[in-house]
């Protein structure tokens, strides 16, 4: 039993916290949020370097085969400063093509994923499915020598890409996890249009519909009708890195609003001296503390191959859920203590509000993360 | 005891409901449900406020003597009840509701005929400078300073968060004319004009894109001793006086109470989190019904003082709890509000106004546009005018004598 970092986890995180003290102050944010899309190609490239990408994926595809343990020091240490790179979809799509792509799709995808070269978006939320993750009325319908696509997504994440990694389906009902497909489409694709736009976080995402557009056999990516159970694992993992990050933004959003308490005084006494402020910073740190061990929990059982999928699925998005949960919680109790600055843009602390607003939100909001376990809890106990 | 207006409060009800519902125009109901901070822009208020003005009703809260409506307590409640229900914009209240009783009780004679009517006609369009960065909560702890000069004022120093300063020509403040007492006792209530030379404003931003909020700077601001309201070292009186003057006239529900109900019936459309429709969610339509109970309180709490009122008491302590139910349950709302919009709830649109039928057409309705705006904006409801802390103490000392 040992819950200590490895020397090699702080060698890692190190690297990671240097990188946003140089890249990530808020002028240089804010240098990236002026950039079509918020995104930029070169910044997206340095981070690639440092090995962002490569961390998780497995060594034979150039990855360096590292865990979602090393992956959560990795987000932690970079949650602060912000991020406004694709580091998400390119995790996911990276993942996906690495367990689901031929030779051809790896060696075409692979390398430029990993050097930050190619970006690829992900697109699967559509707007009538809720937060249901098998939702899906983007159809691929079968023809001569490949698909058309029909449908419409939204908040697809990655501006600034090439290519968009999209999610339609290819039998089943609406709603069904049976029948859903994967094809890589580069985005200017005739049939494609899309309208870009930005999250609470100042990220660039788009909006994409599909209409009669027709794309080759060779872009599809793994088996046709089978593609939930690998984007689910993939959206699993996402998840555990998504909670690291939320970590690494509240732990820096409570030092920050430590610091503030300790130095503003107003009835001639320091606001850490009020024990009402006190008692609910108080709250907020314990929150903060269950949300950690259980991310973490998420993170190992996740590294481990022995535990069942279902089983590491259900730590994962319950992470999810309970982070989100404290997300919250922290972001308004840390803009609150800090009086009517922290909801300007002046600080960085209503900033971190914003991106934790997101992150609580990705994939599913805390209801539905439950929901899902639930769901997988019962085809458990049935399978 | 009866919670029913009489007949001839019903028949002021009937009056004003068709007022509204022939002069105010859709176009402006629109501008105020898609302005997601608490301040509409002026070009939305001075509109609204020509129209109240031209039948009479813009001065419904001032003395009679001064152009005031002569309307009893109860049909000022019903008259703000009426234009929240109608999505009304709200009036500008710095100049008709925080000044001009100020003016009215304390002014000079002169500086009633000059300020009062200018208010009215919208060519005033005033600022409050109350707040620095050193002085927030402790409010006693400002330090702009005052320095009586012959028959001029020389201001200096600064004021924060100063809701449209950037678009307002004059600004009253509390300033400090005298170091050597207790802070209350050495602060003045100066009226300044905002072209005054040694002014400067700076834009501040917020988190949601919206540009209210300001810092004003004074250096070496020359102010004429005959714009000061009251008398010199009397300005902390003059401003409490204001807090006092509102007690037991708030009419805050039934605004809540109107978004409360949209969010109801949007519930029949909206997809939940299992792409059914939100009220299928019980979970959710639980956590509503919970809001909505808590707003009847708040509206049930602010009929008692307003009849207190009415009947001529002074408002009791429970008027502190006001100003806590205001924050928690705006701030339940917008929680509830972007909640239901999942993914699309979290786009945030930073092009001003809302309203603007040039801006790209939403992933969703209207609404969605302004939710997300809304929920980050107000997060000032638990901090500005008197932070929800500060509530709390207030609350314990008044209503329930711990201290």
């Amino acid at each position: 039993m040992d819950f200590q970092r490895s020397d090699e986890q702080r060698a890692l995180a190190d690297s990671f916290a240097r990188f946003i003290a140089d890249q990530y102050d808020a002028p240089g944010r804010a240098a990236r949020l002026a950039m079509p899309g918020g995104f930029d190609p070169q910044g997206w490239r340095a981070l690639a370097e440092l090995g962002l990408v490569a961390l998780p994926l497995d060594e034979a595809d150039a990855g360096l085969g590292l865990g979602l343990t090393d992956l959560m020091v990795a987000m932690e240490a970079l949650g602060p400063g912000l991020l406004l790179d694709p580091w998400l979809p390119t995790l996911i799509v990276a993942r996906l093509v690495s367990r689901l792509g031929d030779e051809a799709q790896k060696e075409s995808w692979l390398p430029g994923l990993i050097s930050g070269e190619a970006v690829l978006a992900f697109a699967y939320t559509e707007p009538q499915g809720g937060q249901l993750l098998s939702y899906c009325a983007t159809v691929a319908t079968k023809t001569q020598g490949g698909y058309v696509l029909d449908g419409a997504k939204m908040a697809v994440l990655g501006a600034g890409a090439d290519a968009v990694l999209v999610l339609a389906r290819t039998g089943g009902e609406v709603a069904s996890a049976r029948g859903l497909s994967l094809f890589i489409i580069s985005t200017d694709q005739a049939g494609l249009t899309s309208r870009d736009y930005r999250l609470v976080d100042g990220g660039g995402a788009r909006e994409l519909r599909f209409d009669g557009c027709r794309i080759a056999a060779s872009t599809r990516l793994g088996e046709e009708g089978a593609a939930f159970a690998p984007v689910e694992d993939a959206i699993a993992e996402a998840c555990v890195a998504l909670c690291g990050e939320a970590i690494g933004i509240m732990d820096a959003a409570m030092a920050a609003t430590i610091e503030h308490l300790r130095t503003r005084r107003q009835f001639g006494a320091a606001l850490a001296s009020f024990q009402a402020i006190q008692h609910r910073m108080a709250d907020a740190a314990a929150a903060l503390e269950l949300a950690r061990g259980v991310a973490l929990r998420a993170a190992m059982l996740g590294d481990d191959p022995d535990t069942p999928r279902a089983a590491r699925l259900i730590a994962a998005f319950s992470a999810k859920a309970l982070t989100a949960r404290t997300a919250r919680h922290v972001a308004e109790e840390t803009v609150q203590f800090h009086g009517a600055i922290g909801i300007t843009e002046e600080l960085w602390v209503g900033r971190a509000m914003k991106r934790l607003l997101l992150i609580a939100g990705l994939f599913g909001d805390e209801r539905t993360m439950t929901q899902r376990c639930d769901v997988l809890r019962r085809e458990g106990e049935a399978g | 005891m009866d919670m029913r207006f009489s007949d001839a409060e019903l028949a002021f009800r009937d009056e004003v409901r068709t007022f509204l519902r022939e002069h105010l125009p859709d176009r402006l109901r629109r501008a105020a449900r898609l302005t997601p901070g608490a301040f509409v822009d002026p070009a939305i208020y001075l509109e609204w406020q020509a129209v109240l003005h031209q039948r009479g009703w813009l001065a419904y809260a001032w003395p009679v003597e001064f152009g005031g409506t002569g309307w009893t307590p109860i049909q000022r409640y019903i008259f703000e009840r009426e234009c929240a229900l109608a999505h009304a914009p709200a009036i500008g209240a710095q100049g008709l509701r925080m000044l001009a009783p100020v003016l009215c009780a304390f002014g000079t004679s002169g500086q009633q005929e000059r300020f009062l009517p200018r208010i009215l006609s919208g060519e005033h369009v005033w600022c409050q400078g109350y707040s620095e960065p050193e002085a927030g909560s402790d409010l006693a702890a400002l330090r702009t300073r005052a320095v009586r000069e012959g028959d001029h004022y020389i201001v200096d120093g600064t004021k924060i968060w100063t809701t449209n300063a950037h678009l307002s020509n004059w600004i009253f403040c509390l300033v400090r004319t005298d170091m050597a007492v207790k802070p209350q006792q050495g602060i003045s209530y100066l009226l300044i004009d905002m072209a005054s030379p040694g002014i400067s404003v700076r834009p501040i931003g917020l988190i949601s894109g919206d540009r209210e909020l300001n810092q004003v700077f004074f250096d070496n601001v020359k102010v004429p001793v005959a714009n000061r309201v009251g008398e010199e070292g009397q300005g902390w009186t003059v401003a409490k006086f204001l807090l006092e003057h509102e007690r037991g006239g708030g009419c805050n529900a039934p605004g809540l109470l109107v978004a409360l109900a949209d969010l109801r019936a949007r519930a029949a459309t909206l997809q939940c989190r299992d792409a059914a429709p939100l009220i299928h969610d019980r979970d959710f339509m639980h956590r509503l019904a919970i809001v909505e109970l808590e707003a009847q309180g708040m509206e049930m709490l602010e009929l008692r003082l307003l009849g207190e009122r009415a009947e001529g008491q002074s408002p009791g302590p429970q008027s502190a709890l006001l100003g806590l139910y205001m924050a928690n349950i705006r701030q339940a709302i917008d929680r509830l509000s972007l909640e239901a919009l999942g993914m699309a709830g979290l786009t945030l649109e930073t092009a001003r106004p809302l309203y603007d039928p040039a801006l790209a057409p939403p992933i969703l309705s209207d609404e969605a546009r302004a939710a997300l705006p809304a929920y980050l904006n107000n997060r000032a409801w638990s901090i500005m005018a008197g932070t929800s802390e500060v509530m709390r103490t207030l609350i314990a000392r008044t209503m329930l004598g711990l201290s």
